[in-house]
């Protein structure tokens, strides 16, 4: 263990990690924008890494495997979308389902297909990385930004399509407008419900690549692989601002707080469940100051 | 009852009753999909609970708990909040009450046992009350806080499992065993069914007593059903809404303190109960009335000790419970099926369960201009 | 528009029984009528946003079917609601686009033809907003010329606008009128729907009469003064058509002879009390206004829509507090005792009156539960002795355990007047009791607010409902725009016409009129 604190690997590491929260966190933004309540993001996170693990075992092909779970995911989000829209259900409990059906499906579906409930893994191809020798040597940046794998970049680059996305063109001023004036929507013909159930798939997407880049990151497919991510995301949409890049923030930081606590684990001989439960509490900590915050800044009318 | 009333009680049993049907199903699709024998794997999952005593004990066992955890939820729903901490709350509800008790000197007997039942309200209460408490004075979402804080009560309970509550002479990770003294009486031998069941009973008593004789009971039940008129007499709802995410808690905690003293008698760590989304199941099943929650239990220990029967029986995983609670969640929750069966539709009254605010700000409710001359809209602007 | 019926069933309201409407091309046609005459629901099933039982619709001479307002659109019409349908956090030119938004190289917003497109429109009808501001920012009368500007955007050219009016302040009104006529003069048609009648003769060229889902007269406006106009809105009372067109609830009631008695001392009174809302921007809802009321007397206090009657109910509910001045209840501010001492009958008697999901005991013991469970526990045997009396007494046929919403509008109303009432407070508040109700329960209703008036209590009477407040009021204040604009004590100066006209802010008295005496 090293004595120093190396804050450069720190937030590599964090870097690295956060990859997965800000896929899904942005597939959540999308949905949170037109006022949707959207707690599907675990389930569906799981659901992704289970598929795309899968379909990769199967078919040797990361972009198979890629392609697979998001698919899985998407087609999830499009029932709970379905549910939730169309059959006009209480978004909690919809979501709530959706997380049950994921956790339940892929259980059963790894005791099929793999024989066992625990971990399988295989000797997957590994996620290409990103290597540039020359950067390498440059003190700070080197380890910070490289040597990820591809996903990794592909969540940043994310963030910023994602921006693009709906501050730029008129999908997304639609989407906008969907949760902000639906009334002005409808006024003018437009249907907000289409984009609501367009946003709930695309968070299908986002979590089909978290999962991805879950599963395939391990090149094995852990049981409750997710460990909490969709629910951290959920926070960071909430912090962010509505806002990708702000949502995109707030998802290194809280990458930057589990990597802190898995570096303390070592080096402060705390206990791995006070690390564990870390994320939690400053996630809890986070809203309740986010909330007062919010709160406090609408005061002045 | 009147022709209104016994319609729209027929629309909702006609819902509900789909949605078990259609849970069967799924259980029955299932079950083919995974199982290796698909004949004898449904007849394990319908009639294996019946099988023997020691099925159908454990069976109404699995109720007793079921049916805590569903009035648990159901408090919070009563004034339109989300509890989704049930996990952590059961969590730390058991630890309390295989820690008290077995650190009472074991001379007590009942007493004993009602001091951990305590110890476990108290604990899962306390969980409960935070949210609630975050709610009312700072206004944060209380789905999400009761989520993370129960989430990190988990692995804070795992902490004290293996480290200051840690069983010296046992070589799993749990706490030490309840002294026989505090442990509820085997109703039901060789089954694991246990008095805990009277708790259960009385639970659900004294719920249906609150809320339907007692001031405090009638306060609550208004807040949720219309917190305006609630209001108008003076009812302070943010008091009421906070209570029952406390209550809800405490009850959470109670069903751990049975699990702990009728079932296991020590708290191991991770023993996942998953109560607290069944709980949710429930409560989402048995409507309003405290009194539904006990068939509605039944109804989960039953899927649940169908699938238990397949697992050992017919290497299908217990995890088809999860599957059907979800298809049953969708079914139940999707209004636009409660509209299908019901021929009229009625102005005015309000529908039930709706999420109390998105977390992330209201989502704006556009209309497109008021209706006309709609009954008491009167001369308003 | 010929022979448009529109029935709703969830409410059981017939909003549009064969109406009729004709309007020429170029010109500003009002449609005119009181609140519930079917205006509103006319327009909106031209817009598209609702479908006509029957009847048709013919544009240019051709028969068209309207079926969202999306064709609405195609077709040349636009509307303007009265709930503004604007983005709130989009600019003013992503608001006039939104929906034909211009492309830049097909995937992305071009927001400088956007700007330029909305600058076009705006300079053109003489608009004064500016492309990039915020919609936040803008005033009532600028969010409404936004509105406006949408529509032109999308080449409307008919215009319908409903009660743009009802929430400017005097000098914006101006400026809508001024950018109606050029609108006009530009060739576009406009349709303005509104029950002000001093708009109808300053703006308008034609003009449709509305009253209770139908069209009663048409008529191109320079042949008609405002009294005539107001009297065909107005109508004849709206009693049982088969009684005779004289007070049939009122005669029962009897006010003459209880008023004639004294009335005591002033139990409620306001002092200067104004309330500004936020949100809104332009005129107070409530403009320093200044009531009374004295015990054994009914004052009943009239008002249309938008003329801050709904507030007042809120304020002197304590739903809403008063930005400026006083609200004394028996010589003391509004606080928390307030309760025992005031009795509440609202508007909204399924929404604030009433827990609809609630069985009628529940309803009924809902207010003094001190009384109902001493001790934090039912007194089951009480509460259910009350409501089978107040039951009988009221004549409600129901049982106690009966949900409340399945009761009719008329067993609703009495059982809030049974629970109001049982208190015996001092001062009572009704808002629109007998809105919606069949004769026989409007009657019961009125009869019981008179015995109260006559046990002593003091009693505010709120309503739009002329019936109403002629029956019972010892006293009538008009309300308009926020302000009380006329008082009238009963005797041969109370009848409708005076009312009707104060109501509609006619009259030489309504612009300089003090607020109520005090």
């Amino acid at each position: 263990m090293k004595d120093g604190l190396d804050i450069a690997a720190l937030l590599g590491d964090a870097v690295g990690a956060m990859a997965p929260t800000v896929f899904a966190a942005l597939g959540g933004l999308l949905t949170e924008l037109t006022g949707m309540l959207n707690i599907a993001l675990e389930g569906l996170m799981l659901l992704g890494a289970f598929a795309s693990f899968a379909v990769t075992a199967a078919s040797h092909s990361l972009l198979a495997g890629i392609a697979g779970g998001v698919l899985a995911s998407s087609l999830a989000a499009a029932l709970f979308g379905l549910v939730a829209i169309k059959g006009k259900a209480n978004e909690f409990i919809a979501g709530l389902a959706t997380n049950l059906l994921a956790s339940g499906l892929v259980v059963l579906l790894s005791a099929k297909l793999f024989g066992t409930k625990g971990v399988v893994s295989f000797s997957l191809p590994p996620l290409p990385r990103l290597e540039i020798p020359a950067l390498a040597s440059v003190p700070f940046v080197g380890a910070v930004l490289l040597g990820h794998d591809v996903l990794v970049y592909a969540s940043v680059l994310s963030a910023a399509a994602v921006w693009l996305l709906v501050a730029k063109t008129p999908f997304g001023m639609r989407l906008r407008a969907s949760g902000s004036g639906p009334g002005a929507m409808a006024a003018l013909g437009l249907k907000p419900e289409g984009y609501r159930f367009a946003a709930v798939v695309a968070s299908g997407v986002g979590c089909g690549l978290a999962g991805a880049s879950l599963s395939l990151g391990l090149s094995a497919y852990v049981p409750n692989i997710s460990s909490g991510r969709g629910w951290i995301a959920l926070v960071a949409i909430y912090l962010g601002g509505r806002n990708s890049f702000g949502v995109l923030a707030a998802c290194f930081v809280f990458a930057a707080a589990e990597s802190y606590s898995n570096y303390a684990q070592g080096f402060l001989h705390a206990s791995s469940e006070f690390i564990l439960a870390l994320p939690y509490l400053v996630a809890l900590v986070a809203l309740v100051a986010g909330t007062l915050w919010k709160r406090l800044r609408r005061k002045p009318a | 009852m009147d022709r209104r009333s016994r319609t729209e009680l027929a629309a909702r049993w006609g819902a509900v009753g789909l949605a078990l049907l259609a849970a069967f199903a799924v259980a029955a699709l299932l079950l083919l999909a995974f199982s290796s024998s698909f004949a004898s794997a449904l007849g394990l999952f319908f009639l294996g609970p019946f099988k023997n005593l020691y099925y159908f004990g454990n069976m109404l066992n699995a109720g007793v708990a079921l049916a805590i955890a569903g009035l648990a939820a159901s408090i919070a729903f009563a004034t339109r909040s989300f509890n989704l901490g049930g996990e952590g709350q059961v969590y730390v509800g058991a630890i309390a009450a295989a820690v008290v008790c077995a650190a009472t000197p074991a001379a007590g007997g009942a007493p004993g046992a009602l001091l951990g039942i305590a110890a476990g309200a108290a604990a899962g209460g306390a969980l409960g009350w935070l949210s609630g408490f975050l709610k009312r004075s700072l206004g944060v979402d209380e789905l999400i806080s009761s989520f993370l804080a129960s989430s990190a009560a988990v692995y804070l309970g795992d902490y004290l499992i293996t480290g200051p509550f840690q069983d010296p002479s046992s070589n799993f990770q749990t706490t030490a065993a309840v002294p026989a003294a505090f442990r509820f009486a085997k109703l039901l031998p060789p089954s694991g069914l246990s008095s805990g069941s009277f708790v259960a009973l009385a639970a659900v008593a004294a719920a249906w007593f609150l809320l339907s004789r007692t001031r405090f009971g009638f306060e609550l039940r208004m807040t949720g059903l219309n917190a305006e008129f609630a209001k108008y007499c003076g009812i302070d709802t943010g008091a009421y809404a906070a209570s029952s995410m406390a209550i809800s808690g405490a009850l959470y905690g109670l069903a751990g303190s049975v699990l702990i003293l009728g079932s296991y008698f020590k708290a191991m760590k991770g023993f996942s109960s998953g109560l607290g989304w069944s709980g949710l199941a429930v409560a989402l099943i048995a409507g309003r009335n405290p009194l539904a929650i006990l068939p509605a239990a039944l109804f989960f220990a039953y899927v649940d000790a169908g699938a238990k029967a397949v697992m050992v029986g017919a290497d299908v995983s217990s995890e088809i419970v999860s599957v059907v609670q979800a298809a049953v969640f969708f079914l139940v929750t999707a209004r636009a099926l409660d509209e299908l069966f019901l021929r009229r539709r009625r102005g005015g009254a309000p529908e039930a369960s709706s999420v109390p605010g998105g977390f992330g700000g209201e989502p704006t409710k556009g209309d497109g201009g008021p209706g006309p001359g709609a009954p008491g809209a009167g001369g308003r602007a | 528009m010929e022979g448009i019926r529109k029935y709703y069933p969830s409410s059981g309201v017939l909003a549009n029984d064969s109406s009729r409407l004709v309007v020429e091309a170029g010109e500003i046609h009002a449609l005119v009528g009181e609140n519930g005459a079917g205006k509103s629901t006319l327009m909106r099933i031209l817009y598209g946003l609702e479908s006509p039982d029957s009847g048709t619709i013919s544009l240019g001479g051709r028969g068209v079917r309207i079926r969202g307002p999306a064709q609405a659109g195609r077709l040349g019409i636009g509307m303007v609601q009265q709930h503004f349908t604007l983005v709130p956090d989009f600019s003013v030119a992503e608001n006039i686009v939104l929906g034909r938004e211009p492309r830049k190289a097909c995937l992305f917003f071009d927001k400088k033809r956007a700007e330029e497109a909305a600058s076009a429109i705006l300079e053109e009808h003489g608009f004064r907003l500016s492309p990039s501001a915020s919609v936040a920012t803008l005033s009532i009368a600028e969010r409404q010329e936004l509105e406006i500007a949408k529509l032109l955007y999308r080449e409307a050219e008919i215009l319908i606008l409903d009660e743009p009016t009802a929430l400017l302040a005097e000098g914006e009104a101006e400026g809508l009128f001024a950018s109606l006529r050029r609108l006009r003069n530009a060739g576009k048609t406009v349709i303005l729907i509104t029950h002000r009648v001093r708009e109808v003769k300053e703006v308008s060229d034609a003009v449709t009469v509305m009253r209770r889902g139908r069209s009663v007269a048409a008529f191109a406006t320079e042949d008609a003064d405002e009294a005539t106009i107001a009297e065909l809105m107005m109508g004849p009372r709206r009693c049982a058509p088969a009684a005779a067109p004289t007070d049939a609830p009122a005669a029962a009631v009897n006010p003459g002879a209880a008023s004639a008695g004294a009335a005591g001392a002033e139990v409620f009174s306001m002092r200067s009390v104004s309330l500004v809302s936020r949100r809104r921007g332009g005129r107070p809802l409530v403009d320093s206004l200044c009531l009374s009321v004295r015990s054994g007397e009914i004052l009943g206090v009239c008002g249309m829509v938008g003329s801050g009657l709904g507030d007042l109910e809120d304020l002197v509910s304590g739903f809403a507090r008063p930005s400026r001045g006083a609200i004394l209840l028996e010589g003391t501010r509004y606080g928390r005792r307030r309760r025992r001492r005031l009795g509440y009958v609202p508007a909204d008697r399924m929404g604030r009156g009433s827990c609809l999901e609630a069985s009628v005991l529940d309803n009924l013991v809902a207010l003094d539960r001190g009384r109902f469970f001493p001790g934090g526990l039912a007194d089951l045997a009480g509460s259910r002795a009350f409501a089978e009396e107040s039951m009988s007494r009221y004549a409600v046929a129901a049982r106690a355990e009966d949900k409340v919403g399945y009761l009719s509008g008329g067993n609703v109303q009495k059982i809030v007047l049974a629970r109001e009432l049982a208190g015996g407070a001092p001062f009572l508040v009704f808002s629109n009791p007998t809105h919606g109700l069949d004769i026989a329960s409007s009657e019961f209703v009125l009869r019981s607010i008179a015995d109260a008036r006559s046990r002593g209590a003091a009693v505010l009477l709120l309503s739009a409902d002329l019936d109403e407040i002629l029956a019972l009021s010892d006293r009538v204040a008009v309300m308009y725009r926020g302000r009380i604009v006329a008082e009238i004590g009963r005797g041969p100066g109370l009848d409708r016409r005076a009312l009707g006209r104060a109501m509609l802010g006619l009259g030489a008295e309504a612009e300089e009129a003090p607020s109520g005496q005090a």
